[in-house]
């Protein structure tokens, strides 16, 4: 009798544990459900790791350098972000430093593991995944971050601003039909031959300093291409933007087989003097790359009354 | 077959050659009118490549005969010897040092540099205290010191910049991209002073592939050979690759391919397999550069052209073909 009974005692004794265990489970599980639905409702985070330099830039764009515990080895732009311990590379941060900087949350722009967001918010730490794509992304970005660190209304501002230079360049081409504006062919790499395509920042980089991508109907961010089609462009404007030095690059790009023909280096209009980090960084900084890119392809004495020089081969 | 010991298969080789270079001016994104060619920038562009793709081709297939005559091993090809891991380590610690980009002769230079450099040292590692340098010593030894190489190099691949590593990938697949003429102009002094060599002493090669005793009882003075051919095969290799990039398979199918059609005659095997090889290489860059609307690494189009012609042309053989 009294084994049994110690037995009907145990079965229940482990139907009640069972019990409480699930509902403790589930209640853990559905809060963190509605953690991760909910808004988040928490006060702005204090330590945040950037897994990109454009982020790192845009966070001491709204004044919070000093909330940055961690960055990536690019994160070099404002001086301060040099001292910031280093995480890894562009979306490859080292996991067991990032947990070590016991951040609050992560801003990254892209990520090497498509599966490292879903860890993080496992541990517990918030992340926010930026597309930045354009212009339009850059300033939604700029938003969504303002939004999820408690600074919208600086992020606002910001935005403004970068808008507000935006238009001011725009004016440098305002009278210019769209036909007349200068077609430009973006070399972002020469072996093999790297141009931006049309799903690149680059651009719209170049659409907002008054000039025409001539690979924007290639649907990718960095195709290579066969030279040839360079020749069959003929761009107006040759923009290198090498992501690493690259000594005499002007006079190479004049010399190469085939290339003499070129409009752009007939006219030596061959840009290769705009910092790369200025055009290629998404970020505060990038209307200034604009700015500076728009005086170029359209500087003031060539007046939009000039015509086209004699000879041009008809515009496609 | 009159094919295997006539010397009309020549002219039918030139033929196709030439054939491959008319093709090749055509291909393209865009459409030359034939009209519109002479004076055309696109058409001068394409002669460059074509060339590059002559020279590229007819080296690594010569110095593919020339390994596979040496180890007597129907494996060998140019790179065996560790010599492609050799030039991608030169080449990206040049990419990574940030040589390249500009038209300097950093990258190149230091490929070719890598891969002589690992030739020699194999070499070394393989030569007995007598002197002799052992063929499977000589392959061993190229087999682990390419490995190691490719761990250095896939250490420095794994640890740079993502736009480097694009680089540094695009290079490891090769291409007859060329906006200047140095390529040409690295490549094809080596590649014709190794042709030649290759054409007046292929009997050399011939009595290679009996076997080193039977060569030295011929009168042959293996060691001296031996080493004349890795320097003068290196050379190819080092050039080829120093110009277009590591681009893989010519140099073992090509001389396989003609080997099966022409017969093991040196002395028609090389003269036809730098033709073959000229014609296989135009061809593949032809297709690399004209099927999409971007550029495709040259080495993944030779792998997958190369390949299966390679399979049908050894199944239809009905005798065992390497002895």
């Amino acid at each position: 009798m009294i084994r049994a009974h110690d037995e009907r005692e145990r079965c229940w004794s482990a139907a009640i544990l069972s019990v409480g265990v699930l509902a403790v489970l589930s209640l853990v599980l559905s809060a963190r459900v509605a953690q991760a639905e909910g808004e988040p409702a928490r006060k702005p985070p204090q330590r945040i790791v950037s897994l990109a330099p454009s982020v790192t830039e845009m966070l001491f764009g709204l004044g919070l350098g000093d909330r940055i515990v961690g960055a990536t080895d690019y994160c070099d732009y404002p001086p301060e972000a040099k001292k910031i311990p280093r995480v890894g590379g562009l979306g490859r941060p080292n996991l067991e430093r990032l947990l070590s900087m016991a951040p609050d949350m992560v801003i990254a722009t892209d990520l090497e593991r498509k599966d490292l967001p879903d860890a993080l918010r496992r541990a517990g730490i918030e992340v926010l995944l930026l597309k930045i794509g354009n212009f339009a992304e850059l300033f939604d970005a700029e938003r969504k971050m303002g939004e999820a660190v408690g600074e919208p209304e600086r992020a606002a501002r910001q935005v403004r601003e970068m808008q507000a230079q935006l238009d001011a360049a725009a004016k440098l081409y305002a009278g210019v039909p769209r036909d007349r504006l200068p077609r430009v062919f973006i070399e972002v790499w020469s072996d093999p031959l790297i141009t931006a395509g049309g799903a690149s920042f680059l651009d719209d980089v170049v659409a907002r300093a008054g000039g025409v991508n001539v690979a924007h109907d290639l649907e990718r961010d960095y195709p290579t291409i066969n030279p040839e089609r360079v020749v069959e462009w003929n761009p107006d404007v040759i923009l290198l933007c090498y992501m690493t030095e690259a000594k005499d690059a002007a006079a190479q790009v004049a010399g190469r087989i085939g290339w003499s023909g070129i409009k752009a280096v007939r006219e030596r209009r061959v840009i290769a003097d705009i910092s790369p980090d200025s055009l290629l960084r998404p970020g505060p900084r990038l209307v200034a790359g604009v700015e500076r890119l728009a005086e170029r392809l359209h500087p003031p004495q060539a007046g939009k009354a000039v015509p086209p020089a004699p000879g041009n081969p008809p515009e496609k | 077959m009159n094919v295997r010991r006539g010397w009309g298969i020549f002219g039918i080789l030139l033929a196709l050659l030439f054939g491959a270079c008319a093709l090749s001016l055509l291909a393209g994104p865009y459409w030359v009118p034939i009209s519109e060619m002479p004076g055309s920038e696109i058409v001068r562009m394409r002669i460059a490549r074509i060339l590059l793709g002559i020279i590229a081709g007819a080296g690594l297939s010569v110095s593919g005969v020339i390994f596979q005559a040496l180890l007597r091993n129907p494996l060998a090809e140019p790179y065996v010897l560790g010599v492609s891991s050799g030039a991608g380590l030169g080449a990206a610690v040049a990419i990574v040092m940030g040589l390249s980009g500009s038209g300097v002769w950093g990258v190149p230079v230091l490929a070719f540099a890598g891969a002589l450099g690992t030739i020699l040292i194999v070499y070394a590692l393989a030569r007995t205290s007598s002197g002799a340098v052992p063929v499977p010593t000589l392959l061993l030894s190229g087999v682990i010191v390419g490995a190691v190489l490719s761990s250095i190099l896939m250490f420095i691949v794994s640890t740079s910049e993502a736009e480097k590593l694009h680089n540094v990938m695009w290079w490891l697949l090769g291409s007859l991209q060329a906006l200047d003429w140095w390529p040409l102009e690295i490549a094809a002094p080596p590649v014709a002073a190794g042709l030649l060599m290759a054409v007046l002493l292929s009997r050399d090669l011939n009595l290679m592939t009996l076997g080193e005793e039977p060569a030295a009882h011929l009168g042959l003075n293996v060691e001296q050979t031996k080493k004349l051919f890795f320097l003068v095969a290196s050379l190819m290799t080092g050039a080829t690759v120093a110009a277009c990039g590591l681009i893989g398979f010519v140099g073992l199918i090509v001389p396989h391919i003609v080997r099966l059609i022409i017969g093991p005659d040196h002395r028609r095997l090389v003269p036809a397999s730098a033709l073959a090889g000229a014609t296989f290489l135009v061809l593949a860059d032809s297709f690399a550069r004209s099927v999409l609307p971007v550029e495709i690494p040259i080495g993944v189009v030779t792998a997958f052209l190369g390949g299966p012609f390679f399979l049908f042309i050894l199944r239809r053989r009905t005798s065992p073909y390497w002895r």
